[in-house]
């Protein structure tokens, strides 16, 4: 894999261990799924993976995840009736993040397609409340409904607004952003993100990740929570942009956190910028918990 | 998606052609709700979704249900869902019998009565088919027709 030269400067200067995290972008990444428990069982699947022959693997800090040693978990028929769903570890961090704030059985999905994190919320919340599912990418609401189907979610409504300018008649007591991003993370799966890279890119993702977290908090209720996630590693499109609200509301950060699960707080600072509020925000990297990278913040709205 | 919600006796309705077909009890829909849209569609959705369609009209909610015309005609979806209590009209297919419908869309059985039949693998619904004769037709949508090497 051949890194620009911008990429490499910025995170030797960054990670902790640059060595051991330019490594860990070049390893493939474990295939894992999460159980539907809508539709599956989890011991039963395990059970019946095992006869197949698959290697399979728990995961300490959520019940329905699991590694597989190979990737045949694809063509299975538990896969092809919707009894699981094929998805990165680091990917199912944020609806577990607010887990317990799920309880008030309303959830506002302000960029949700294709649908993993939303299905995931779904099945938490087994199946009852309401999760309003939003993309502002036609194309992409189309995935996301035929992932809602497979997965046999019915507390789904699949709405094509833009996040940034969207009005709802009453705000939302839990409210998640899973922001669309520069996806550094993902290189792992996706090498191609490099090829699209540059410095640019993120100067502009990241206006559009300020203009969205403005809008996502006015649509959050009083005393409800916001999750800001995504899957990248740069900081102007991370704690710069809940830096930002944080200075411009009264918004407050809570702690998260994953039992076994090896994450990292919030950096300090970045070029000269200081990031003060964010020691409780999380950063999730692939040389420590051989996954995707991801970045969440979990923001109170007093 | 323009739609409202069942009226009583179309619920009815819909719950007596489930039960007598498939033995499908309406305790499986307990906390849901069945909404109508256009052309004979019928979502079911949570009871908490409701209020949310009719304020935001929204590109979709819940799953696809059925349709209905002149009969009722289940989703794979839907049997898929409520699988565990269905108790006629069953096919248990072999694993030939499965790859034909999974690659060719037909198979051959004796079981069960003419009209839609709900597909299993061991003990696993894999959805809608049309039976007429000892012909058996898949209804799974072609998009979820993928590959299956385990079973
Ligand atoms: C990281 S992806 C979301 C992944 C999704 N949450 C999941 O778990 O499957 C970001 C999404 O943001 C959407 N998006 C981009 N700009 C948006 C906007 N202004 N309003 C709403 N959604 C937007 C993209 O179409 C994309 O689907």
């Amino acid at each position: 894999m051949t890194f620009p030269k911008p990429f490499i400067e910025r995170y030797n200067s960054l990670v902790d261990d640059p060595e051991a995290f330019f490594r860990a972008l070049e390893t493939p990444l474990p295939k894992s799924f999460r159980v539907n428990p809508l539709k599956g069982n989890r011991n039963q699947i395990r059970t019946q993976f095992e006869q197949y022959g698959f290697g399979i693997t728990s995961v300490p800090w959520y019940e329905d995840a699991f590694v597989s040693d190979t990737p045949n978990i694809g063509a299975t028929i538990e896969h092809f009736t919707g009894q699981i769903y094929i998805q990165e570890l680091a990917s199912m961090l944020p609806p577990l993040a607010i887990r317990n704030d799920l309880k008030y059985g309303k959830l506002l999905d302000l960029a949700a397609a294709p649908g993993s994190k939303t299905t995931q919320a779904a099945c938490l919340m087994n199946n009852r409340g309401v999760i309003l599912a939003n993309d502002s990418d036609y194309l992409r609401t189309s995935a996301l409904r035929f992932n809602i189907e497979k997965q046999g979610v019915v507390n789904t409504v699949v709405t094509n607004f833009d996040a940034r300018t969207l009005r709802l008649p009453e705000p939302f007591p839990v409210v998640l952003l899973d922001a669309p991003c520069s996806s550094e993370g993902t290189i792992r799966k996706n090498p191609a993100v490099l090829r699209q890279w540059s410095e640019r890119l993120i100067q502009t993702v990241s206006t559009l990740q300020k203009q969205l977290i403005t809008n996502a908090y006015n649509l959050t209720a009083p005393g409800g929570v916001l999750l800001y996630s995504t899957c990248t590693f740069a900081p102007e499109e991370n704690e710069g942009v809940v830096q930002q609200l944080l200075d411009t509301t009264e918004a407050t950060l809570e702690r998260v956190r994953f039992q076994s699960l090896q994450t990292s707080p919030g950096i300090e600072a970045w070029r000269g910028t200081p990031f003060p509020g964010l020691k409780h925000a999380i950063r999730v990297w692939p040389h420590r918990t051989n996954t995707d990278g991801f970045f969440l913040a979990k923001i109170r709205k007093p | 998606m323009n739609s409202t919600l069942l009226s009583k006796t179309e619920k009815q309705d819909l719950l007596t052609q489930l039960r007598e077909r498939f033995g499908i009890p309406a305790a499986a829909f307990h906390n849901k709700e069945f909404m109508k849209a256009s052309k004979g569609r019928i979502f079911l959705v949570s009871e908490e979704s409701v209020p949310f369609i009719d304020s935001l009209n929204p590109r979709a909610a819940g799953f696809l249900a059925a349709r209905m015309h002149k009969t009722l005609k289940p989703s794979t979806n839907l049997l898929q869902f409520v699988g565990n209590t269905i108790t006629t009209n069953k096919i248990a297919l072999t694993e030939a019998q499965f790859q034909d419908l999974n690659k060719w869309a037909e198979t051959e059985s004796t079981e069960a009565t003419d009209g839609y039949v709900a597909l299993f693998y061991r003990d696993i619904c894999i959805g809608c088919g049309l039976k007429k004769g000892t012909s058996i037709k898949t209804m799974v949508p072609k998009g979820k027709r993928i590959p299956v090497t385990f079973l």
